[in-house]
């Protein structure tokens, strides 16, 4: 993540400024409770409860967003390094590392408190959760030569207590996100879809073909799959087949 | 003679020892570009979308689709038929990888900071606050990987960053007498 962080450190370009004037596209403004997006499971930005959360490699950062226009710095948590990934859900946040994962309590949303760990061998891992279960992919890869490549499934009934549930070894995965009973794995260049209703045991359901594929957003009945030459978009059936609607690719 | 001697010795060895001194003490090396950040506000723009070429992570905002162009900025997508997403704009982020966005603003880090850009109008962005206060300083000032991948040899010098000059908007590569800085390959 240092690597990152170093990049992210940038390459700063001054200039390059055709101002456009093509017709305004301005959407609907949409006032009142507030519209967020939603990002990837390689995200480390998040935004729940009003405030923004960002997660550097050794660090979570607390925004509070009472002012949009204007983040107000809240906190600064010193965490171990090696936190690659954020999701969020309800009143917790889900920190992916390269040593586990790490469970925060944001019932106060100002002020997150840390609930619970649950470690593992060094991997390089992102998180997507519902209410009772956790899911945790795990590979190995430059940054995490010792690790493995498997999909963890953790039980986070009780948020102070996460358990493995089950543990299924796929080849090099990586994003992956949930539609209903269905959890859909970035995996060697594919998707593979699981059944996990029941979490113990994930069933492989189908596999989809797309290439240097590595992370995935599911939006309603669509699914939306960034890889190294583009993002591809599918419409998932019920038994979570994919059927692709459009693919926008680099030049 | 032993005069004369003493000249022609001299003048074999001075030269020499001056180009050894040379070749001893200039590498090539980083220098900081210093800037302020109302340089670096200025560089978040819209401009006309174009080819995607280094894919970075994705994100669903409305019926818009966003895609990072690593270390560059956002692609703009009106992804309102996911059948046919229409490019709308790309706004340049300089150090850019992550973005969240709520009520049309959009929170994107830019390696030294935090930028909030109001988006409502694409053609007429705002950056509405910056945040670089909540930084580590080694990320302020180490080169960053991409000006590092310049320097060939194992230890990439550059010129210790002096912040009373300002923030660090860029590296550029010099020949300069070798600095006590480096960091290693």
């Amino acid at each position: 993540m240092k690597k990152i962080l170093i990049t992210l450190c940038l390459l700063i370009l001054l200039g390059c400024s055709e101002e456009s004037a093509s017709p305004n596209t301005t959407s609907e403004a949409i006032s009142g409770s507030g519209t967020t997006g939603q990002g990837g499971s390689l995200a480390r930005f998040t935004i729940a409860k009003n405030h923004l959360y960002v997660a550097t490699s050794s660090e979570l950062f607390t925004y509070s967003l009472a002012k949009s226009n204007q983040p107000t710095f809240l906190k600064k948590i010193d965490l171990s390094a090696g936190v690659e990934t954020i999701f969020s859900l309800g009143n917790y946040l889900y920190l992916g590392t390269q040593n586990g994962l790490l469970i925060f309590n944001i019932t106060n949303a100002s002020s997150p408190t840390f609930t619970s760990n649950y470690w593992h061998i060094t991997s390089c891992d992102p998180v997507v959760a519902n209410q009772n279960y956790a899911f945790v992919t795990l590979r190995d890869g430059s940054e995490c030569r010792r690790g493995q490549n498997r999909l963890d499934v953790i039980d986070i009934r009780d948020k102070t207590n996460p358990r493995q549930v089950s543990s299924t070894i796929l080849t090099q995965p990586i994003g992956l996100g949930i539609y209903n009973d269905l959890l859909f794995v970035c995996d060697n260049g594919s998707i593979k879809c699981f059944t996990i209703a029941t979490p113990t045991n994930p069933l492989l359901q189908s596999v989809t073909q797309l290439a240097g594929v590595f992370d995935i957003i599911i939006n309603r009945d669509y699914l939306l799959a960034v890889h190294s030459l583009g993002v591809a978009q599918y419409s998932i059936a019920r038994n979570g087949t994919l059927t692709l609607q459009s693919t926008i690719t680099t030049d | 003679m032993n005069n004369i001697i003493v000249f022609l010795i001299l003048l074999i060895i001075l030269p020499s020892a001056c180009t050894e001194r040379e070749v001893q003490e200039t590498v090539l090396g980083l220098r900081p570009v210093y800037g302020t950040i109302n340089d670096l506000r200025a560089s978040i723009k819209t401009i006309e979308s174009m080819p995607m070429k280094t894919v970075g992570k994705i994100y669903v905002y409305e019926d818009k689709l966003l895609i990072n162009e690593v270390t560059k900025g956002v692609h703009i997508f009106d992804n309102s038929n996911p059948k046919s997403p229409i490019p709308i704009k790309f706004i340049t982020i300089p150090g850019n990888l992550d973005i969240a966005l709520k009520d049309n603003f959009m929170y994107a880090d830019m390696g030294i900071g935090l930028a909030t850009i109001d988006i409502s109008n694409l053609n007429q962005i705002v950056v509405t606050s910056f945040d670089n206060n909540h930084v580590s300083k080694e990320n302020m000032l180490n080169p960053t990987s991409e000006a590092i991948r310049l320097i060939p040899t194992e230890r990439a010098y550059f010129e210790c960053p002096d912040i009373s000059k300002g923030i660090i908007l860029n590296w550029e590569i010099h020949q300069m007498p070798k600095p006590e800085c480096y960091v290693t390959h």
